[in-house]
């Protein structure tokens, strides 16, 4: 409680610290801010695109269905017994190329009889195999191709693989560049903060000896580093709020079909996912500056 | 020509900041047998001779040759104690071990019932609000003014805006600067910034001022005005130690005094 009292005491002299600490900074705070703003937006864009991929990879991956497309002489009642032992499969549908033909006359508006028209039913016996879990897609679909008599299966596995090869690329990339940038911005607002340390070195000097403590010495310089952060992730979430407002215009323009969506929560947490970088590493920044000062 | 206020206003001015509320310190005076502490109970003070800082056994190595001072002694409730000796004979290093900035490489160093020793952070600065320290070189704050610099010391403690405001013209009128809390140091001569630092070093109360070399800077007038503000401080209960080689206001003013000889810290008499 003590601590409290004294927090807001001393909040307008550690406040007005602060200002004047960020003005003798001058152009080397745009130096600071501008590289944590390229960070955060770098981070924020590779963030939301991969959860984007990781949306449209679960949306393909909810259909558990392996189509399994059987050989013109081989009979799906017998294979379905055999489809059914293979691991993974939770059940298995028959769909006789009669039935087939009857649904795709059904789907064609055709009235008369196909057969005729073309001289027997060309289509084969499929079966629907629902697998138990998305993982399991992928084995289930090769062991059932294995199976005599099969002679090809289908299933949306594919597109979700590529799709996850990407978030994977996207991700690595992502924490290079970050963790670069992170650096460089970590460098650059320890340099900014330090300037401002020296320059105020005889206020530190006297502060020390008339006997303030030491955490309101360097308060100033941590909440300068720490608004050096919030400004940085304000405007970073601007640019992205922006630049995505654009590719969501352009993808609905050029590529209607692609949809590349992040949930409500996804949105609402990625501000504070900036806000928290950017506010850590400004303070990192100046702990850092601080640091051999605090004895 | 720039002379503070006489004595007897000083008087006056000083009684005012000895008059202190609930929970403050307030300068000991040798004719008050309580003093408040911070914590607000009252400290009984049986005698006036009462130790308030002591280097005991205190050894302190300066080169590498393993050279090394040799320091013990008592300072009393009271005292104007001048250190003597030659530049580079150790009086900076005493006054530094005094308040924390060196540590001794034996020894004890006991301030206001703190040991001094190995202290650091919130320890140190906790001690550093219980002495007052002024320098060669003023260490003033070149874009505060006069009022600016001393407040600093009292917001940097973290005391009420309302309790910096009353004790800021008293002490400023000690030191006869009252005139020019609005100016900046660099408008004042350097007897006038010595007054400044002193009134920073005042303001807050403490049990202990040092002064290392005050008057190294200034000319015979300033000297001389420096020291009769230490003296009237002292004449008010203000325990002062003063490093000096400057031997006139040595025998002008000094109640005690120590120097450095070959090392090894003794009392010299006082006529």
């Amino acid at each position: 409680m003590v601590f409290v009292q004294q927090v807001v005491t001393r909040a307008d002299f550690i406040l007005k610290e602060t200002l004047t600490g960020l003005r003798r900074g001058g152009w080397m705070n745009w130096a600071a801010v501008s590289t944590l703003v390229i960070l955060l937006f770098l981070f924020g864009f590779g963030t939301r695109l991969s959860w984007q991929l990781q949306n449209a990879v679960a949306a393909l991956g909810s259909q558990l269905e392996v189509s399994v497309y059987l050989t013109p002489e081989a009979s799906g009642k017998k294979l379905l017994q055999t489809a059914e032992k293979v691991e993974g499969v939770q059940s298995v549908t028959l769909q006789t190329k009669k039935d087939a033909l009857s649904q795709l006359q059904k789907e064609m508006g055709v009235k008369q009889d196909l057969t005729k028209a073309l001289e027997g039913n060309p289509l084969v016996d499929s079966l629907r195999v629902k697998v138990s879990t998305p993982e399991q897609v992928n084995t289930v679909a090769e062991q059932l191709k294995a199976i005599p008599g099969v002679a090809q299966t289908r299933y949306g596995g594919e597109a979700a693989n590529r799709l996850t090869q990407i978030d994977k690329t996207v991700r690595w990339i992502g924490l290079g560049v970050t963790g670069l940038l992170g650096f460089t911005a970590v460098a650059v607002i320890t340099t900014t903060i330090r300037l401002v340390v020296l320059s105020r070195r005889k206020e530190i000097e006297v502060m020390q000896l008339v006997g303030a403590a030491p955490i309101w010495i360097y308060m100033p310089f941590l909440l300068e580093g720490l608004t050096l952060g919030l400004v940085a992730a304000m405007i970073a979430w601007g640019g992205l709020h922006y630049t995505d407002q654009f590719l969501a215009q352009q993808i609905q323009v050029n590529v209607p079909f692609v949809v590349l969506e992040v949930t409500e929560e996804q949105a609402n947490l990625l501000p504070w996912i900036l806000v928290g970088s950017g506010v850590g590493l400004g303070s990192l920044g100046s702990l850092l500056a601080v640091s051999k000062y605090l004895r | 020509m720039d002379v503070p206020s006489s004595p007897r206003n000083l008087r006056s001015i000083l009684s005012s900041l000895t008059e202190a509320r609930p929970g403050e310190r307030a300068f000991a005076t040798q004719e008050v047998s309580s003093v408040l502490m911070p914590n607000g109970q009252a400290l009984a003070i049986s005698e006036a001779e009462k130790v308030i800082a002591h280097l005991r056994k205190v050894t302190k190595t300066y080169d590498k040759q393993g050279r090394s001072l040799s320091i013990d002694l008592d300072i009393r409730q009271g005292d104007f104690l001048f250190i003597t000796g030659i530049s580079g004979a150790g009086k900076s290093t005493l006054l530094k071990m005094l308040y924390g900035e060196e540590k001794p490489t034996s020894g004890e160093v006991v301030v206001d019932g703190t040991r001094v020793n190995k202290l650091r952070g919130h320890g140190l600065s906790h001690l550093r609000r219980r002495i007052g320290v002024v320098f060669q070189d003023y260490k003033l704050l070149p874009r505060r003014t006069v009022a600016e610099n001393v407040a600093f010391a009292l917001q940097a403690q973290n005391f009420h805006k309302a309790e910096i405001r009353r004790r800021l013209l008293p002490t400023l009128k000690i030191v006869g600067l009252e005139e020019k809390a609005e100016h900046f140091p660099e408008q004042l001569s350097g007897g006038e910034q010595q007054r400044v630092a002193i009134a920073r070093a005042i303001v807050h109360t403490p049990v202990l001022l040092l002064a290392d070399e005050p008057t190294g800077n200034l000319d015979a007038g300033n000297t001389w005005s420096v020291l009769e503000i230490l003296q009237q401080l002292n004449e008010m209960g203000v325990t002062i130690v003063v490093t000096t080689h400057d031997d006139t206001i040595v025998q002008a003013f000094a109640k005690r005094v120590v120097t450095f000889n070959e090392n090894q810290l003794v009392e010299l008499d006082v006529r």
